[in-house]
């Protein structure tokens, strides 16, 4: 009862003091600032990617009335942008307010011919010029017809995508650099809040009262708590983003569902069991912040492989190395969200990775334990092998007295 | 009681001490060291003053601990009873930081044990021992009043007790303005009361300060030695460790003196220096300290105006005073018993 009380104790003290840090509150309300400001950037991105091209129509040319109607033809989107002059056109054309000028025979463009426009334009010219012959000619409405509407083929598509198979991917890919994120902020948090707990040296004061174990446990609890929090805010931002902007105008966002964020939350957590106290570990060696590049490779050991693995796995989430990267603990917290994401993951394997995670979690609470222990009560930066060995008497060669 | 600072002082004169800082015995050079008497040894445990002793209870029993090949402990065995003051002393190095850390669990024994009431000192006894490590530490960034709380509800307080005892503790050592502020604001002689404070939240039955002195002004100190004094007047046992050898005779009734890991010196402290089979003498001729040419003379602890001796019992005053006289006309002479620092001095030279 005692140790579940400490524990509680140790965890509200770094939660606590830390949400109430100017620092994090403001970090917090940018975070969501820029994910709820994301919506409309992406909108206008798309807005943009998908602009009509300019055609700048000098004077009245028998092709400018055509223009429209062959760029139905082919669909390719355009509008008309009547222009006073040739110089005047040509400065447009130089600001890419224009596509390309037409000008009475001549299409003038900037750099290089659009193949698109051109062929919008080219039939337009041609379909011009087909009118004044059918009028030259005397054709009747019905012989004319024939001659302009030639029968167009109709598409047919072997392999269509699925419906949003990219948006999926890309998806993927920023569950994974977020889960990734979310365990190095806090994970480095934890690193820190260790440090600063060894360097003031109110670690000796703690531990005669709380076992180190007790002491490392509130820590990262508590530093968890806070994780998840900012995770939750991210979380909601987005969900908030789907209301705010038109979700079918960004696609994948509407993916960002209520379960999405569920799962996130489920990796979030057994990502930083596993990595969180291997950062403890790592903080418990040192005593300086110029110190801490010294250790960090401890906790990314881990965490930068399976980042790497996640990534590669994220581009195609139904190939045999992701599923096996979803099941391996180190990789899986980044991975199996991605590719649940996508659907189709068989329970068994879903319940398996997540089994070996708290599995791999208790061992490195272990491994990482010792090292914590065996350092944490020494006053300066400590070796790794001195750390784990100062709990065996025998080899132990400490300095403190 | 607790402090003893003006008893059996009138028949000799002390010295002026000014410096608390100074450092003593054993730096001193070793060439008289062979030539000091030693001190009769004690048996730590044996009470040589049955009368005074309250209930012995934390005991240090046959503790022993090895870092690779140094012993920091050696079969260190001595008590610390409650409701009394214990200096713990000895030179750097000594062993006294590792014996404390036995007691909170954060250094392991590799032999011997650390009792409380005649048990094994257990976790639930923790909570009620206060602890000042020589590594001062507290949260840099904590306001005063949180930090209390939080010590304070380690040590098993109940959330209003806590805020209670933090609130007394604060306003107990001028501290209650700063309530709000962090502890990096503070000065540094507020860290140290702050300090202080997280020690005795939760009213400790024992209280274990590792060189609590160190680097207080005379004003700091008069506070410190006041609180410690309340402290054992209602009870609560007090060990702590020093260097301030004049200090701690004034503060402390009992002394424990280690060197390399072994007791060697261990008693009450006036016990100590009556029983002394020495004398200091201090001797002024001619307006100017004198200087004897014999060897039964030796320089006293602390004596760097010249002037001052410890002379074995055998010598009877009158044999000294006409030594001095040889020397010219003797206008001040004194003598009592060694002071607790040549005791100290002889204690650890002879180890």
């Amino acid at each position: 009862m005692h140790n579940v009380q400490n524990i509680f104790l140790v965890a509200r003290r770094d939660f606590t003091q830390r949400i109430r840090s100017r620092v994090f509150l403001i970090s917090m309300v940018i975070m969501a600032m820029l994910i709820l400001g994301l919506g409309p950037l992406m909108a206008s991105q798309i807005d943009k990617a998908s602009a009509a091209e300019a055609v700048g129509v000098i004077g009245q040319p028998p092709a400018a009335a055509a223009l429209m109607d062959s760029a139905g033809a082919l669909a390719i989107d355009i509008k008309i942008v009547p222009v006073p002059n040739r110089s005047k056109g040509e400065a447009m054309l130089a600001d890419g307010e224009l596509a390309v000028l037409l000008d009475g025979d001549e299409t003038v463009w900037q750099r290089s011919v659009s193949p698109y426009v051109n062929a919008v334009v080219v039939s337009a010219v041609q379909a011009a010029a087909q009118q004044e012959a059918i009028i030259t000619l005397g054709l009747t409405d019905q012989e004319a017809m024939s001659l302009l509407a030639p029968t167009v083929p109709e598409n047919v598509v072997l392999e269509p995508p699925e419906d949003d198979a990219a948006a999926r991917q890309g998806l993927a890919y920023l569950g994974v650099v977020v889960l990734f994120m979310a365990v190095v902020l806090s994970g480095q948090f934890v690193l820190l809040g260790v440090m600063e707990e060894k360097s003031s040296r109110v670690a000796e004061v703690v531990l005669a009262r709380v076992r180190p174990m007790q002491l490392l446990t509130g820590k990262v609890i508590g530093i968890g708590t806070l994780g998840l929090l900012q995770l939750s805010v991210l979380g909601g931002s987005l969900f908030g983003l789907t209301k705010i902007v038109d979700v079918g105008s960004i696609p994948g966002l509407g993916i960002w569902t209520g379960q999405m964020i569920g799962s996130l939350i489920l990796w979030f957590l057994l990502g930083y069991a596993m990595y969180s106290v291997l950062f403890a570990a790592a903080g418990s060696l040192v005593t300086r912040q110029e110190d801490v590049q010294s250790v960090s490779w401890i906790p990314m050991l881990g965490l930068l492989p399976g980042y790497f693995i996640a990534l590669v796995a994220s581009e195609d989430p139904t190939s045999t190395l992701t599923t096996i990267a979803s099941i391996f603990p180190i990789s899986a917290p980044m991975v199996m969200p991605v590719r649940a994401a996508g659907g189709n993951v068989p329970g068994w394997q879903y319940a398996l990775a997540i089994g070996l995670c708290i599995v791999t979690a208790y061992l490195l609470m272990r491994l990482a334990g010792r090292i914590y222990r065996g350092s944490m009560l020494r006053t300066s930066k400590t070796k790794i092998r001195d750390a784990w060995s100062a709990t065996s008497p025998k080899r132990a060669r400490e300095r403190v007295l | 009681m607790a402090m003893k600072a003006s008893a059996g002082q009138p028949f000799w004169i002390r010295e002026g001490r000014t410096d608390p800082n100074d450092s003593f015995g054993f730096d001193l050079p070793n060439k008289t060291a062979a030539e000091i008497p030693q001190a009769k040894p004690l048996n730590p445990l044996a009470s040589n003053h049955d009368a005074s002793y309250v209930r012995p209870m934390l005991c240090f029993v046959g503790l022993t601990k090895r870092y690779g090949d140094v012993v920091a402990l050696d079969q260190a065995t001595f008590e610390a009873p409650a409701g009394r003051i214990v200096g713990f002393l000895g030179p750097n190095g000594a062993g006294k930081t590792t014996a404390m850390r036995c007691v909170f669990g954060l250094a392991q024994p590799d032999e011997g044990a650390v009792t409380w009431d005649g048990r094994p000192v257990d976790e639930a006894d923790r909570l009620s021992f206060g602890y000042m490590p020589e590594e001062r530490g507290m949260y840099p960034k904590m306001r005063l009043n949180d930090q209390l709380v939080y010590f304070g509800r380690l040590a098993g307080l109940s959330p209003s007790d806590a805020n209670e005892q933090a609130g007394y503790w604060l306003s107990r050592l001028g501290l209650a303005d700063r309530a709000g502020s962090k502890v990096d604001e503070l000065s540094h002689g507020n860290q140290q009361r702050m300090q202080l404070a997280v020690a005795v939240v939760g009213h400790p039955k024992l209280l274990i300060l590792d060189e609590p002195f160190a680097g207080l002004d005379p004003l700091g100190v008069e506070t410190m030695a006041d609180l410690l004094g309340e402290l054992a007047m209602a009870g609560t046992g007090i060990l702590f460790s020093s260097h301030q050898l004049d200090l701690v005779e004034d503060i402390c009734e009992d002394v424990v003196i280690i060197n390399q890991g072994r007791v060697v010196l261990a008693g009450n402290v006036e016990g100590l220096r009556s029983q002394s089979d020495h004398i200091r003498v201090e001797v002024t001729v001619d307006g100017h300290p004198w200087t004897p040419d014999s060897p039964e003379y030796v320089p006293a602890s602390r004596s760097v105006r010249g002037g001052s001796f410890i002379v074995g019992h055998h010598m009877t005053m009158e044999q000294v005073k006409a030594d001095a006289e040889r020397s010219g006309s003797v206008s001040q002479f004194s003598y009592g018993p060694p002071h607790l620092s040549d005791l100290f001095r002889s204690a650890v030279n002879h180890a």
